[in-house]
């Protein structure tokens, strides 16, 4: 493998001799250092990147975007939905009556096309 | 090729005939980082040559490793490492000519009596006649070892990344090329060149490796 451009290097002075000295020297780094590399070891392991499968109703793309991911977004979502039931409910609530006035307005129609009022109409209270 | 075979770790270009694509485990990483981060803090420490630098920069890549590439396969993992640690490294490099060039314009007020880095130094700490006694082989092992390191960090920066990737590492041209963002031709000039520079430094030096 190692044998592009040696030329005339000594014969005991070859790069894997060098090499081999240097890894006996890696070997023998003093405690504090393998201490700082072991601390450095454990802040890098702390913060790895882990594969997560995505949900199964997800598309994986932008869908789960639209999603809370924190307890406030959460909450937020559950106002914003209570909200949006309440403005329900009070035009569910305006739409009946409006239809219940439109029904007595209807009769009263039908009664002057027929010519059919009740007498109580033109009598004075 | 020998230290990653012997840390248990293939590189890519002979793990394709095992099809291997199993994402990499918490453990799997840790037992991967355990098994390169020594040779990382000495590849940054022979580029920038200060004990606390070397490991910011092996932390950094290792956290880059970690966050981005977590969950790739195993086998991916030594060369992703390396190009991480290279470019952590130049991003360094980068910062320090920053900072070098701030410094240099405000210490030329004020008078100088900071000293710059000398391998002599390293020779003479390692050389220590203060230090514990040992057989002589063991010392001389010892004075060769600090020698090649201080050649090393003297070393152009992408000759001594070449070097370290291609010798110490075990990675083809290939795959130092693609460590190094360069082509193969420049992997096998810098190579060249560093391999020279050394064996040239040993023999001045009067040294023969075992």
């Amino acid at each position: 493998m190692n044998n592009d451009h040696e030329g005339e290097i000594p014969e005991n002075n070859k790069p894997e001799s060098i090499a081999r000295l240097l890894t006996h020297s890696a070997e023998k780094i003093d405690t504090k250092t393998i201490e700082g590399l072991r601390r450095a070891r454990n802040v890098a392991l702390n913060r790895q990147s882990i594969h997560k499968p995505y949900f199964a109703l997800s598309s994986g793309h932008t869908t789960h975007l639209l999603t809370p991911h924190s307890p406030q977004q959460w909450v937020a979502a559950i106002i914003l939905l209570i909200a949006v039931l309440v403005s329900l409910a009070g035009y569910w609530h305006h739409g009946a009556e409006h239809d219940s006035n439109h029904h007595d307005m209807s009769h009263l129609d039908i009664a002057i096309l027929t010519d059919d009022l009740p007498m109580e109409i033109f009598l004075d209270p | 090729m020998v230290s990653c075979i012997a840390a248990g770790y293939l590189l890519p270009s002979h793990q394709k005939s095992l099809g291997a694509n199993k994402l990499a485990s918490p453990a799997e990483l840790s037992h991967f980082l355990e098994s390169v981060e020594r040779r990382a803090y000495k590849q940054a420490l022979y580029g920038v040559r200060n004990e606390q630098s070397a490991l910011d920069i092996v932390q950094d890549a290792m956290i880059k490793l970690a966050e981005k590439y977590g969950d790739k396969p195993a086998v991916e993992l030594p060369l992703l490492f390396q190009r991480i640690l290279q470019n952590t490294l130049h991003d360094h490099y980068r910062r320090q000519k920053v900072r070098d060039a701030w410094t240099t314009l405000f210490s030329s007020f004020s008078p100088k009596d900071e000293e710059e880095f000398d391998p002599l130094e390293v020779l003479q700490d390692n050389s220590n006649p203060s230090a514990p006694s040992g057989p002589e082989s063991l010392l001389e092992q010892g004075q060769t070892i600090a020698m090649i390191e201080a050649e090393l960090a003297q070393l152009p920066a992408r000759q001594r990344e070449a070097f370290l990737l291609r010798y110490w590492e075990g990675l083809d041209t290939t795959e130092t090329a693609a460590a190094m963002g360069c082509s193969e031709g420049s992997v096998k000039t810098h190579c060249s060149r560093a391999v020279r520079t050394l064996a040239k430094a040993l023999k001045d030096k009067g040294v023969e490796l075992p």
